[in-house]
């Protein structure tokens, strides 16, 4: 087991920069995961630890040992493709056996742990047969075995389930996490879903365009977010997003309602974020008030689309029933305590 | 921690690359470059073959040469011109044809029929068989006294007396031809039909909705849209029609009726034992055939902007 | 009525074709099997089942030494290039390095030679190795046609396998060569019998060097046996052995064809359409 550190990790394909200085302490036992918009370089990242990419400039530790001249088979990292990669030619049993024979593992070694990660995988029945005979869960499966089966201190993941169905992804998912608890190693893991992202992490990694905006546990992130970017990326439905100023007894939201905040408020052009349930129908007169333009029934909740004073939309999370109707007037109170402010930068105050 | 150490794996994986190449290039080498710059070399001497040591060095002696007011050397052999006229007819024509007939093949392949399959491992055999087998073959059934084709012309009454196929200087060309034609058509057509699998249906469906007649329809939508498999078939078949050798060799000798630039090359080298002027007559191919290559390449790379425009 | 009129025609146009493809052969097989005087007698059908013509040209002729030597040939050149081939198109496909293309533009390039190009310079290469009148020179010397092919076929096959499972063997701790030989190897076999087949038709075809560099009839590989077939005397017709030889040729090159056909047309259609 390892911590990993990245110390100023730079990495050009060509003449195009695309990670531009990383610094990054992952503690040992973690898990840790990326997240970021597509062609962010949460791959990349992952492949230059793995040493499948070199870096240009920086530094990558793992265990205490700087490894960026290191091959990738002797780093002690294993990696689970996004779509699998299993030898096609060979059988489930070799396919494990694989990474340990050409690490010259005698016989019965081999075979007693081979044995044994199949047996913790629920693959034993499987070990006779060819990648094309398996299921996609399967092969995810035989993937996870061959990386656990060299027991390195430290797992990659590239979006390792996205090629699963919903009900899969589920299952894996909490497997994932159950493996992590009984390995006690160190985890990195890519994804695009939020869900396995904020339910997996330890802390997560948030990369925009090759940096890293915020390093958190994900209740942080999804609290506390550092900026407009980090506010923006996490949550579904995104979080509101209004233009406010600063006014009496607190801020003036578009439409004329006011907000209490407590603290100084710098002038300039000031964001105010409200997530969507920390919105609820007002008694009164309410901080945001508009017209209801669309319902999307959630089941448990619904998500109400309202249209306010100056023409932008506002999303709240409706719990009771029944749910408003498109065209209705609706007033919102909100939660000043859970209201995030943001500066003409994007920073939050 | 030195920067300049930080692509050492890239590095490796290059030096990697150059190890696994290096068998390769080493064979390749000593098969076709050194023995090319061999043969240029000796085609500057007067060596004879198997004894190049007593060489001597003689310039452009072999190729061309003026003594006393006469030009000597291969250039100055009418043979040799000989020698390409028959070679470029030769590529010409039987490209030309092979292209032609290769097509019409290749369109019948592309039909639904009963016999589809069964025809088209029947258009491998000619291919599959060794040149100088079909050399024979076709000798044989040309053969001016005992020949099934002068047999089959009497009976159809379309000659009046057997011809000489192989030994009449006026057809033996044509002769040779004709086989390389059977031999070679079959690769031909499988290129095409290649071209041909991959098009799109559509095109087709709508112009069969349009009621387009059918040749309308192969010179307008398929002839544009195969055409650069046809391109690159004409190429590959001409340049290796130029180098043309067995066939002839087997069919008719050296005779001068067919003589083509490697039948005359490999004559002077082996059976005259002249290496000196037998490599220059193989530079001479050699550089014929480079032309024709670059002629090529130039040719396709038009095509391919003209296309871009 | 008209439908009927196509249909017919296509029919008589297939049959036609069918004939001019298959005759020759078919002709080669009647010619064969007829022995004495029978010869001079043109035949449309088979009018003799005499196998006389076999008997003599493996009794009077070393044409079954003839066989072996074409065999042996053929297979070296096949596992010779195979071999080379594989580990330059693992390099060519799936490294990069600066020089790759122009590589293998040069290669191509020298499919293009002509071979009397190279004939005297290889002669004298064959003498220094002291190869002349050795199987071995032919082994050697048919590498310039079969490595440039194969090199460029198992190149484009190559670059067509994902990246990720040789990522996967990277990590699983597998060196170059492994790669090569327990990762490619497998997953190329379709590739490699394609041009492992072309090459084999190459080596076996093969006639100018297999003339100018073996001396001895016991040496020779069979297209060169096959030319040089001569009558008993001067008066003899040599025809009927020579077809019988032609037969015993080409039969195994036909059945191999039309047992491989569907990955030969690959094969050959890989090397042109995307070359
Ligand atoms: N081999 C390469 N050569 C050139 N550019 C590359 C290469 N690999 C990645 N890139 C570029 O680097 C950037 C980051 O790519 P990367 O694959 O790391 O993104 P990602 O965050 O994993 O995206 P996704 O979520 O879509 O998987 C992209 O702009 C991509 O185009
Ligand atoms: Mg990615």
């Amino acid at each position: 087991m390892a911590e990993v550190k990245l110390v100023g990790l730079r990495k050009s394909f060509g003449r195009t920069e695309v990670i531009h200085g990383v610094d990054l302490r992952i503690e040992d036992g973690e898990f840790v995961v990326f997240v970021g918009p597509s062609g962010c370089g949460k791959s990349t990242l992952l492949r230059l630890i793995s040493g499948l990419e070199e870096a240009t400039a920086g530094e990558i530790w793992i265990g205490g040992r700087e490894v960026s001249q290191v091959p990738p088979a002797r780093r002690g990292v294993s990696m689970v493709f996004q779509s699998y990669a299993l030898y096609p030619h060979m059988n489930v049993y070799r396919n494990i056996a694989f990474g340990l024979s050409l690490a010259g593992a005698s016989r019965a070694d081999m075979e007693a742990r081979v044995r044994a990660v199949a047996e913790k995988l629920q693959i034993s029945e499987l070990l006779e047969r060819r990648p094309r005979e398996l299921s996609g869960g399967q092969r995810q499966r035989v993937a996870i075995a061959r990386a656990i089966v060299r027991e390195p201190q430290v797992f990659l993941f590239d979006e390792p389930l996205s090629n699963l169905d919903a009900g899969l992804r589920a299952d894996t998912r909490v497997e994932i996490a159950r493996m992590h608890d009984e390995l006690q190693a160190t985890m990195i893991y890519v994804t695009h879903d939020q869900v396995e992202a904020m339910t997996l992490a330890d802390r997560m990694v948030l990369l925009n365009d090759g940096r890293v905006e915020q390093i958190g546990p994900p209740a942080e992130l999804y609290r506390q977010p550092r900026n407009l970017f980090v506010a923006g990326f996490l949550g579904s439905p995104r979080m509101n997003l209004l233009e406010v100023q600063r006014g009496e007894g607190g801020l003036l939201l578009p439409g004329g309602g006011v907000i209490a905040h407590r603290g100084e408020v710098p002038g300039g052009r000031l964001t105010l974020g409200l997530r969507s349930e920390d919105l609820h129908p007002a008694s009164g007169e309410g901080v945001v008030r508009g017209e209801v333009t669309l319902v999307e029934e959630l089941g448990e909740t619904r998500l109400v689309h309202l249209r306010i004073g100056d023409g932008q939309s506002v999303i709240f999370r409706h719990r009771e029933l029944p749910g408003p109707r498109p065209g209705e007037q609706i007033a919102l109170d909100a939660d000043p305590d859970r209201a995030l402010l943001f500066d003409g930068n994007g920073e939050r105050l | 921690m030195a920067a300049a150490a930080h692509d050492s794996l890239t590095r490796a994986r290059v030096r990697t690359a150059w190890l696994f190449l290096a068998p390769m290039l080493l064979v390749l080498a000593i098969v076709a470059l050194w023995p090319l710059a061999r043969t240029l070399l000796l085609s500057l001497t007067d060596a004879s073959l198997g004894n190049a040591g007593a060489a001597r060095f003689v310039g452009f002696e072999n190729y061309l040469v003026k003594e006393d007011g006469v030009w000597y050397g291969l250039l100055a052999d009418p043979l040799w011109w000989l020698a390409l006229r028959n070679t470029l007819t030769f590529a010409f024509v039987s490209v030309a044809a092979e292209v032609v007939l290769g097509t019409l093949i290749a369109l019948i392949l592309n039909a639904r029929f009963r016999f589809r399959g069964m025809m088209r491992a029947a258009v491998l055999v000619p291919w599959a068989i060794p040149t100088v087998v079909s050399a024979k073959m076709w000798a044989w059934m040309l053969h001016d006294q005992f020949g099934i084709v002068n047999d089959l012309l009497l009976r159809l009454g379309l000659i009046g007396a057997p011809l000489a196929w192989l030994a009449n200087a006026d057809l033996a060309l044509w002769s040779v031809i004709a086989v390389d034609v059977w031999k070679t058509t079959p690769f031909v057509a499988l290129l095409v039909l290649a071209a041909l699998q991959m098009l799109p249906e559509d095109c087709y469906e709508a112009a069969r909705v349009d009621g387009i007649h059918p040749v309308k329809v192969f010179f307008f939508v398929t002839l544009p849209l195969i055409r650069p498999a046809l391109i690159v078939a004409v190429i590959f078949r001409f340049l290796d029609a130029m180098r043309v050798f067995d066939l002839v060799y087997v069919m008719t000798g050296n005779a001068d009726a067919t003589l083509t630039l490697s039948v005359h090359a490999r004559q002077i080298l082996v059976d005259f034992q002249d290496a000196g002027s037998g490599s220059a007559a193989s530079v001479l191919l050699f550089v014929v055939i480079a032309l024709l290559s670059v002629l090529c390449l130039l040719a396709m790379r038009g095509e391919v902007l003209g296309r871009r425009q | 009525m008209m439908a009927l009129a196509r249909a017919v025609a296509f029919r008589l146009l297939v049959a036609a074709l069918l004939a001019y493809l298959l005759f020759p052969f078919y002709y080669a097989v009647i010619t064969s099997m007829k022995g004495g005087s029978a010869i001079f007698s043109v035949d449309y059908w088979p009018s003799q089942i005499d196998f006389s013509n076999y008997a003599r040209i493996f009794s009077e002729q070393p044409f079954a030494l003839n066989m072996l030597n074409s065999v042996l040939v053929a297979f070296a050149v096949v596992a010779l290039s195979l071999l080379l081939g594989l580990t330059a198109a693992f390099s060519l496909g799936r490294i990069r390095f600066r020089g790759r293309n122009a590589l293998l533009f040069a290669v191509l390039a020298v499919s293009m030679f002509p071979q009397v190009a190279v004939l005297s310079g290889m002669f004298e290469l064959v003498r220094a190795f002291g190869l002349y009148n050795s199987l071995l020179s032919l082994v050697f010397s048919y590498m310039i046609f079969t490595l440039p092919f194969t090199v460029w076929v198992l190149t484009s096959f190559m670059r067509e396998l994902p990246h990720e499972i040789e990522e996967a063997a990277i990590m699983d701790g597998a060196g170059p060569w492994t790669l090569v030989v327990r990762i490619f190897l497998p997953l190329l076999w379709p590739a490699m019998v394609t041009t492992g087949l072309l090459a084999f038709i190459v080596a076996w075809n093969e006639f100018l060097f297999a003339l100018t560099f073996i001396l001895s009839n016991e040496q020779r590989t069979v297209p060169v046996a096959i030319a040089l077939i001569t009558g008993g005397s001067e008066f003899e017709l040599p025809w009927g052995g020579i077809m019988a030889a032609s037969v015993t040729v080409t039969l195994p090159l036909i059945v191999l064809v039309l047992v491989f056909q569907r990955r030969l047309v690959a094969g050959l259609t890989a090397g042109a359409v995307k070359g």
